[in-house]
This record gives structure tokens, C-alpha cells and sequence, in this order.
């Protein structure tokens, strides 16, 4: 039987590389998670995690912000791609990459930048830390919003909206109706690449707040760099479930599963 | 009319409250002041010439860039190969690529690099008995990170592909691989670019994984790779941020601009072309 | 075609890569050693001829110098040695490298608790130890180090059950050294603002008990920024916690009823305290700090008091120097204080880890003892900015160089007899520096403690086993409390969301179902 190409073989070197290295290091981590100093199988991390009040703030803390920082980009961002997309408002397609480009310029030259610029303005981390911090943090990551969005809104069905005016529905009614349904998929991926990031990030919070405000991310930097590797793993751990839950719950909001299976 | 002012003023104002920073970083390389704040009112070009003499940065940059290149490319074949088997496959398998592609996307970059090191000096231990930290380990931490991100832009280009111009290919004589070549690659091509640009864009950053997974190698030689983001983060410990970098963000910015321009140029193009191949013009 | 062509240059790229990434292993070969030396970044004079700095790097000078025949004989070397530098930013990332065996090297450099750390290797792996120094084989090192600094680390014990492992000074040779202490702008615009004279200032922060200066004055909290670093800030809640302790040590040393070494001793002890009740006590001290200061900064607090953002500063002196260098520039003068009751003494050290041996070692001895060569240790001093553990002639000519005062009418004596004495061989190498009547709160008192606090220096030990405690006490401190409300209102969205989303999903499983159920009737 001579062997047939086909497209689907064509994963195999992906599929191999993200089994190596991205579902092997998880095992790794809940191993680590689960056990202690000299390898055995223990639930301490588990506990001293969920007894300690100040770790739970830590995660309320950065549900919080990773919650507003979700919205507030939204709020931004949807209009925005909404007014890029639109041939009627903006026929340079430039000025969306122009959107992007902040992020190709160094991540810690551009947070300390902020930080400067904050200060003048004065809303400096020492007098307002979590103002500061939100700002910094929207700032960081609405171009990872604007994109997705974009996208979307550039494949809206014209047609639909057009006939949804000529049946008659007011201004607020076709935006209701018609583009926001169709911009879900959109929305949904847009908020989980601002999500969950923002739950991790940490530099962020801790050039702008100057120290003040520890999140998530922080608190796994601090574990390791302690060397309490139980503990950081435990909460590397939560982390993945935490991704795992929201994945499995927003999965038929994204785009339809789309695919062709071969025919033969 | 008045709507489309507002739109503009709205568009406008969001761009340039993003780019103040950077703006002020780039109003400030055209000094020798040492802190930004401070303006002595002098306006000279030294920064510039001192960030092309200063042998660290340099060496530190050209990593960048290399690593950048390098990871993007790798990404970009893995990611663009596992996107079109992906979606010529079962329905079960799909969904499983497609989940564990979305794991490092979202995942906090200090997990990705903690367990790619643990899976790292496991393997050093006991498969290679040496050490294997060097320029490879690092590729495949940054191929890690960029390689779904290229997943998730082919796929859709995918979906908009005209199914049949393949085995249209196929029944005309071509063999697979020069389908694939000929046919189906120029159509994900705008997919497969924006993944590569993306690519570069996700690596020139990063510091986390990179400041994991280093060894020796590359320009750096013997020692330890450095790249940008962990040279700053080493030598602000002992001094202040060197001031040449603010040259080096505004040639950055520069460069950025220039790519953004081109791209969209080429993706203009693009677009007229098919049009005009359809006859029609909406 | 297009697709050859990027085949082609992929191979061609990784190719060259493939080239780049095994240039060297880094293992010796027949003729030559590899010196893997790991340090932090910045902290050895390089060649930078745009600020002044003619020479070449100083690891290239070595090299120079090692691989000559004289010098190879004397320090046992038959093969040339080639020096690999790496660097780290903080201890903590080098003995994560250390833990996981990312790679071997040969020296280190890493802060006080650190080698202890190394030295006691509670965990107890193979990769993360550390030898014993024979200081026979680095003879500059023995002959001009300051024995104020060697003194000072012989009272450090390992484990203080355990006297046979030995102090610190038994396993590491000194490289820079320098205290931490309070950084302040007597011109801060805004407490000028506020009506503080400069003066006043000054003279509050040079009390002894000046630790207590930001629990007690909210102006001066307000523009303050601490360290994010468990160990510096701990060291400070406990200075200020046990205040009248450190008082009551004082006054009775001073009146002469304990000895020199009871004292030191006693201090040493209540600084290193790390019980459950000491932890509680500081944990309370810092989260009441926390909420009147202006921040915690790690890196940015050098330039930050210098750009204005903040007025004083818990800074390490060498920081301070490069603070106040800096603000100089701009006709602003800071000033540096160690409050007089106690106050924390901090060096980095180069250690050797066991696996170390043969030429590698004796490569490592060579290294060591080229630092250790007066005028490279003020060459380093000029470039990095810190203070050496190296005495001697040169380094106190350089002393003297930046220090004496050309207003020789004004300038008052400054001894750093207890430094340099011992190591000094030239006639005319005098102790004493003449130096302007502010420099004693200064630079130079930044560089050089007062000869009358040496006393009060104390070295901040590794936690060992109470580390846990102080890393938890520190997340307390660190974690921000939400009101109530907002806790309710984060958990109940999430749980509304949860909720919405699952029974959703549910709901269209369940509706999937009826509709094949429908189907297949």
C-alpha cells in the first residue's frame, strides 16, 4: 500500500512539538504543584494556598483587574474597531497597524515612558496606585483588543445589516441586534487575550503602583525566586484551571468549528 | 459629516494618548539630559552615536533580532503546517490541536517558562547527560510562544479559502507538494505574514521565557544569550537605565512605522488584485 | 519556487545558527582553560574610553596578564586561560540557575545570605555547594584586604549551632562591600513646600534613632520609597521595632559597661531575630508603613530622588554615591545617613563551587588574586562606584584623589584608619582624609562608614529555616485588602458569569440532545 498524502499528515510536526513542549511541561508543573522538597506526594501546597487569606486577596486582587482592565478595553476598543472598520469613517488602512506598533517597541522602556509621563500628569503610583495602574494596564493591552475586533468587524455581514434597516429598525436596534450578535465570536476572543495575560502580568502593577499592588503574577515570581517551587507551581496550576474553565465555557461563542474533513 | 469628525477625533485621540510615551521617549533621545524631566536645553545627536558604540547593547540587539527572525520563521512553518492539517482532519483531533494551541496563548508567560526549564534540565538529566541550555533551548521557548499565534491566523484564512482550487489542482496533474506550493500557500499567504509579523513582534519583547531558557550562544559566544529585554533588566541593578536606548526606541519606532506603511502597501495590493481578477467591482 | 527558495534559506539560516550556538562548549581543551565567572551585571570595570575609562576590560587585562609563563607558574597553571563572563541580576536568579544545573561555574558573586545560603545547603544538592577558601593561593587578597572587613565576617557563623562549618569568611573573598542606609534631598520641593528647612532636615535624619523617622513624620513617609526586597525592608521594621533594645545597648557600650564584642554581639543578635513573635511584630510595623509611603521601588529609586519623584530613599551606599553624583550634576546635594543605633552592613563576595577542581580552580585563585591587586580594585572602585574590600595604597590615594577638600582651612579630618590600616606600605599613605565638612554625610560617608559606626554595622544573616515565615509575613505586608464590597462584587460577577455561561451551556447540550432525540423518531 503506497503511502497517500494527505493535507492532515501535514500536523504531525506541530502536534509532536506541542506535545513536548507544551503538554509535557504542564504534567511538569502539576508534579511539582503536588509534591514537596524530596518528592513526595503531598496536598500542602493545596492547603497553605487556600488557608492563606493574603494569597486569596492576591487573586481576588487580580480578578479584579484583569475583570476592569476586560471591560474598560472593550468600552474602548469595540467602538474603535468598529470606526476603523468602516469604510465610510476610515479608508487608511495604515492607521490600524498604527495601533499595533506600540507594542513592537520594548516592553520595559515603554512601561518606565509611562511611568514618567504619569508622574507629570500626576497621577503618580505613590498618590494614586490603582488609577495609575489601570491606566497602565488598558494602555498595555488595548492593541491586543483592537485586533481581533478589527477583524471581526472587517467580515460583518453588510447585507444583513443593510436589510435590517430596510425592515424598518431604528439606529440602537440595528447596533443591537444585528452587529453586536454578529461581533460576538469577536468580543469573546478578544477579552480572553486581555484576560487572562492581565491575571499574570506583573510588571505592570509594580513599576506603576510603585510596589504597592501585588498581583497574581507577582505572587508566582515571588514563590520561585524563594525557591518555594511547591508553592509557585500550586499557583501556575490554578492558573491553568482557571484557563481551562473559561475555555470550556466560551467555547460555542467563537468562531462556528469550522473544517473540512478529507474526503478521501 | 459631523459623525465622521467625531469618528475621527475619537480614532485620533485613542492613537495619540497611546503613543505619548513613546513620543516623549523619542523627544528626549534628541538630548544628553540624564533624566527625563530634566530639560537642560540642549539638542544633539550624541545619544545616537554613543548607542552604536556601546558593545553590550549592540551585542544585545543583534541576538534580538536574529532570535526574532529565527523564532518567527520556525513558528511560522510549524504554525502554518499545523494550521492546514489541522483543518483537513477529523473533527475530534481538530478540536484537540485547536485546545492545547490555545494553552500557550493564554497562559502566564512566567508558567510557560518555569515548565519549559523543568522539562529542560529533566531531558539535560537524563536523556543528553549534559548540559543542553543554549540558543535551541531558547528557540523552541520563543517558538512555544509565537507558533499558536501563527496557528490562529492561518486558520481563518483557511476558512476563506476557495475549497476546491486544490483538488482542482490535483485533477489537472500537479502533484500534492506543488499544490500545496503553487495553490494553496499564495492564497494563506496574508494569514501566514501577519502570523510571521506577529511572530517578531511577540519575541523581540519577551524577557520571562527568554531569561529561562537562555544559555550560551550566538553573538554572545560563550556566555549566556542576551537579549535586549534582559540586558536592561540586568544593568538596571547596578546603574540607571542607560540613556542610549531612548535612540534605540525611537530607530525602532522608525523601522516599525516604515514595515506597518509597506505591509499595509502590500496588503492594498493584494486586495485589488483579486478584486480585478473577479471582473467586478462592488 | 517560492517555496525552494524559503526551504532554502530556512536551511542556510539555521545553518548559521547551528554554527552560532556551538561555537565553544566551553569545556578545556589540551592548551586552554575556561574561567566561568558569574557576576552581576556592570560590577567590573570595562572599557569605555566615551566616559574616560582607557584601559582595556578588566577580564581582558587579566587575561593579559595571566597568560604569561611567570604568572602561569605561580599560580599553578599549565594551559591558558580564557575567561567566560556571565552575568545575573539578582542572587536569587543565580541560585535558581545553580538549583536547576542550567550550567557549571567557577566563581560567583553573589551577596552575604547568599554564600551563607550555599554554605549551609540545607537542601542539600550537589550543585548549590560551595568550597572553602584557601587564601594561601590568593595572596593579594590576603595582604591587602582590609582585616576591619575580614573581622567583621569572622563573627558571621554559618550556623551558629554548628561552629565547625565556620563563618562567611572562610568561604568567600570579598569583592565589594557597602551599607544601607537613609538617602535624603534636604532641598525635596515638597517638604520646602511644607516649611522644612534644610536644616531641620539634615538634623533629623542624622538622629539616632532616625529608623523611626518614617513611622513618626508623614511628610517625610509621603516621600519616601523603601525597597521591594523582604530582606532590606525587614532589616528596617526591625531597627525600628527594636528601638529602645538598640538604645539600651548603646547607651551602656558607651558608658563603658559591656566590652566591644558583647555589644556587637548583642546587636548582631536582635537583628537576625526571625521568631514568630519578632515576624508578627514587624509584619504589624511594615503594613502601618506601607499605607503612608510613596512606594516600593528596587531599581528606580536611584534616579527616582533625583528626578524629583521621591525625597528620601532606603538606599544600598552605592546607589547613594551614583544618586548623589548624579544629583550634583544638577547643583542638587543629597545627603546620606546610618541612624547611630545600628544599621545593616552588606558585601559581595566571590565563592567557589565544589565542582570546581584543578585548573579551574587554580584559573579561579589567578582571577581572585588580579581583583585583589590594589590598583584594579580602584579601578573597579572609579568604574562601578562601590567601595572594594581592598585596601591599600592605591585605593586610598584614590580616596584622597575624590575626598581631600582644596578649601584646606574648612575641611575637617575624616579617619579611615579602622579600613586601611595594616594594608598600607607606603611612607606617605596617610589614613586621614581632610575632606569638606559635608562629605561626612555624604559621598564619602556613603563609600566610608564614620569611624565611630563601625560599631553599630550589622550583618543581615540568611532566614534558613525561618524563611517560609518572613517569605509569608512579606505577602501580608505586600497584599492590598479590598474593601468588603468589592470582594462581594468580584466573586458574585464571577459567579454570575459562571453561572450564565454553564447553564447555557447546558441548556444546548440538553437542546442538542432533544433535537437528535426529535430526529431519530
Amino acid at each position: 500500500m503506497r503511502f497517500r498524502f494527505q493535507r492532515k499528515y501535514l500536523c504531525i510536526p506541530y502536534v509532536l512539538f506541542l506535545i513536548l513542549f507544551v503538554i509535557l511541561p504542564i504534567f511538569m508543573i502539576v508534579f511539582y504543584a503536588f509534591t514537596d522538597a524530596s518528592g513526595n506526594f503531598t496536598f500542602e501546597s493545596f492547603l497553605s494556598f487556600f488557608s492563606s487569606t493574603s494569597k486569596l486577596n492576591v487573586l481576588v486582587n487580580s480578578l479584579m483587574f484583569s475583570i476592569l482592565n476586560t471591560l474598560i478595553c472593550l468600552i474602548i476598543g469595540y467602538p474603535l474597531a468598529y470606526l476603523l472598520a468602516n469604510k465610510k469613517y476610515n479608508t487608511n488602512a495604515v492607521l490600524v497597524m498604527l495601533f499595533v506598533t506600540p507594542m513592537w517597541i520594548n516592553f520595559v522602556l515603554r512601561t518606565w515612558a509611562t511611568r514618567d509621563v504619569l508622574s507629570w500628569v500626576g497621577i503618580s503610583g505613590g498618590t494614586h496606585p490603582y488609577l495609575a495602574t489601570i491606566i497602565g494596564l488598558v494602555y498595555n493591552y488595548l492593541p491586543f483588543v483592537v485586533l481581533p475586533l478589527y477583524t471581526t468587524m472587517l467580515k460583518l455581514d453588510k447585507s444583513q445589516i443593510e436589510a435590517s434597516i430596510n425592515l424598518g429598525c431604528n439606529r440602537v436596534q440595528v447596533f443591537t441586534k444585528s452587529i453586536i450578535p454578529q461581533s460576538i465570536p469577536g468580543v469573546v476572543s478578544a477579552s480572553m487575550m486581555v484576560f487572562m495575560p492581565t491575571m499574570s502580568s506583573y510588571v505592570i502593577s509594580d513599576v506603576l503602583s510603585e510596589g504597592k499592588i501585588t498581583l497574581f503574577g507577582n505572587s508566582i515570581y515571588l514563590s520561585f525566586a524563594n525557591s518555594q517551587w511547591g508553592q509557585g507551581s500550586f499557583m501556575a496550576m490554578l492558573m491553568l484551571v482557571i484557563i481551562g474553565i473559561s475555555m470550556l465555557l466560551t467555547r460555542n461563542f467563537t468562531e462556528k468549528d469550522a473544517g473540512r474533513e478529507q474526503k478521501w | 459629516m459631523v459623525k465622521k469628525i467625531l469618528a475621527k477625533t475619537y480614532i485620533f485621540l485613542i492613537l495619540f494618548l497611546m503613543y505619548v510615551p513613546i513620543l516623549v521617549l523619542i523627544a528626549y533621545s534628541f538630548t544628553n539630559t540624564q533624566q527625563i524631566g530634566q530639560w537642560n536645553g540642549i539638542f544633539t545627536l550624541e545619544l545616537y552615536a554613543k548607542l552604536f558604540k556601546n558593545q553590550d547593547i549592540m551585542v544585545a540587539l543583534g541576538n534580538t533580532v536574529i532570535l526574532a527572525i529565527i523564532s518567527a520563521a520556525v513558528s511560522t512553518l510549524l504554525g502554518t503546517l499545523g494550521a492546514i492539517g489541522a483543518f483537513y482532519a477529523n473533527k475530534k483531533t481538530r478540536a484537540a490541536i485547536e485546545n492545547v494551541n490555545q494553552i500557550p496563548v493564554v497562559n502566564a508567560e512566567i508558567v510557560i517558562a518555569l515548565s519549559l526549564t523543568f522539562v529542560f534540565v529533566i531531558l539535560g538529566q537524563y536523556i543528553f547527560k549534559a548540559h543542553i541550555f543554549s540558543f535551541w533551548t531558547l528557540l523552541i521557548g520563543h517558538v512555544v510562544l509565537c507558533a499558536p499565534f501563527v496557528y490562529l491566523n492561518v486558520k481563518p484564512k483557511l476558512q476563506q479559502m476557495d475549497p476546491s482550487l486544490y483538488e482542482a489542482a490535483l485533477d489537472l496533474g500537479a502533484s500534492p507538494r506543488s499544490a500545496l506550493k503553487e495553490v494553496m500557500v499564495p492564497q494563506l499567504l496574508p494569514g501566514i505574514l501577519s502570523g510571521f509579523m506577529l511572530s517578531i513582534s511577540l519575541s523581540l519583547d519577551d524577557f520571562i521565557v527568554t531569561a529561562f531558557t537562555r544559555g550560551p550562544g550566538l553573538l554572545s559566544g560563550n556566555e549566556s544569550i542576551q537579549t535586549l529585554s534582559t540586558y536592561i533588566q540586568g544593568v538596571i541593578k547596578k546603574k540607571a537605565i542607560p540613556i542610549e536606548l531612548r535612540a534605540l526606541t525611537t530607530l525602532i519606532f522608525i523601522g516599525v512605522i516604515v514595515v506597518a506603511v509597506l505591509v499595509t502597501f502590500y496588503n492594498g495590493k493584494q486586495s485589488r488584485k483579486i478584486k480585478k481578477r473577479k471582473g467586478r467591482e462592488y | 519556487m517560492k517555496f525552494n527558495k524559503l526551504l532554502s534559506s530556512f536551511v542556510s539560516l539555521s545553518a548559521v545558527a547551528f554554527m552560532l550556538a556551538s561555537c565553544s562548549t566551553g569545556q578545556n581543551s589540551d592548551d586552554t582553560v575556561y574561567l566561568h565567572v558569574y557576576n552581576w551585571q556592570d560590577y567590573i570595570y570595562q572599557f569605555d574610553p566615551q566616559n574616560g575609562y582607557e584601559s582595556p576590560d578588566m577580564v581582558e587585562q587579566f587575561e593579559t596578564f595571566i597568560n604569561t609563563p611567570e604568572n602561569k607558574q605561580t599560580y599553578g597553571l599549565t594551559k591558558n586561560v580564557k575567561v567566560i563572563y556571565d552575568t545575573f541580576d539578582t542572587p536569587e536568579t543565580m541560585y535558581n540557575e545553580l538549583k536547576l544545573n542550567k550550567t557549571t561555574f567557577d566563581i560567583m558573586c553573589p551577596s552575604d545570605y547568599m554564600i551563607q545560603k550555599l554554605a549551609l545547603n540545607l537542601d542539600g544538592l550537589e550543585s548549590t555547594r560551595i568550597q572553602k577558601v584557601d587564601f594561601s593561593r590568593a595572596p593579594n587578597y590576603a595582604k591587602y584586604v582590609s582585616p576591619f572587613l575580614t573581622d567583621n565576617l569572622k563573627d558571621v557563623l554559618i550556623d551558629d549551632n554548628k561552629p565547625e562549618l565556620g563563618s562567611l569568611n572562610d568561604y568567600a573573598i570579598g569583592y565589594m562591600w557597602g551599607t544601607l542606609g537613609l538617602l535624603y534631598n534636604p532641598g525635596a520641593k515638597t517638604l520646602v513646600d511644607k516649611g522644612y528647612t534644610e536644616e531641620t532636615i539634615i538634623e533629623d535624619f542624622t538622629k539616632s534613632d532616625a529608623w523611626n523617622i518614617l513611622w513618626e513624620n508623614d511628610d517625610y513617609a509621603s516621600v519616601a520609597s523603601i525597597k521591594d526586597s523582604i530582606r532590606d525592608t525587614y532589616s528596617m521594621g526591625i531597627m525600628h521595632v527594636y528601638n529602645d533594645e538598640f538604645k539600651n545597648l548603646q547607651e551602656k557600650y558607651e558608658a563603658g559597661k559591656i566590652t566591644k564584642d558583647v555589644y556587637k554581639k548583642d546587636i548582631n543578635a536582635i537583628f537576625n531575630r526571625n521568631d514568630d513573635e519578632t515576624i508578627k511584630k514587624v509584619q504589624e510595623a511594615l503594613i502601618e508603613l506601607k499605607n503612608r509611603i510613596y512606594g516600593f521601588e528596587v531599581d528606580t529609586g536611584k534616579t527616582d530622588i533625583v528626578t524629583g519623584k521621591v525625597g528620601v530613599n532606603l538606599a544600598w551606599s552605592g546607589d547613594a554615591v551614583y544618586s548623589m553624583d548624579q544629583a550634583e550634576e544638577m547643583k542638587q546635594f543629597f545627603y546620606y545617613s546610618l541612624p547611630s543605633y545600628g544599621a545593616n552592613i552588606w558585601f559581595d563576595g566571590w565563592c567557589i563551587p565544589e565542582s570546581c577542581t584543578g585548573d579551574n580552580l587554580s584559573a579561579a585563585y589567578a582571577f581572585l588574586d588580579f581583583l585583589s591587586i590594589p590598583d584594579n580594585a580602584a579601578a573597579n572602585m572609579d568604574y562601578i562606584g562601590y567601595t572594594p574590600f581592598i585596601a591599600g595604597d592605591s585605593v586610598l590615594s584614590q580616596v584622597h584623589e575624590w575626598y581631600d577638600s582644596k578649601d584646606a582651612e574648612n575641611a575637617v579630618p575624616y579617619d579611615l584608619g579602622y579600613f586601611f590600616d595594616g594594608t598600607l606600605e607606603s611612607e606617605e599613605s596617610d589614613p586621614i582624609i581632610m575632606c569638606e565638612p559635608e562629605q561626612t554625610k555624604r559621598q564619602l560617608h556613603a563609600q566610608y562608614p564614620e569611624k565611630n559606626e563601625i560599631d553599630h554595622l550589622c550583618i543581615m544573616k540568611d532566614f534558613g529555616k525561618a524563611n517560609d515565615s518572613i517569605v509569608t509575613m512579606w505577602e501580608n505586608v505586600k497584599v492590598n485588602p479590598l474593601p468588603i464590597w468589592v470582594t462581594v462584587i468580584v466573586i458574585a460577577s464571577i459567579v454570575f458569569m459562571l453561572g450564565y455561561l454553564g447553564s447555557y451551556q447546558l441548556i444546548r447540550k440538553a437542546r442538542i440532545k432533544r433535537r437528535k432525540k426529535l430526529r431519530a423518531k
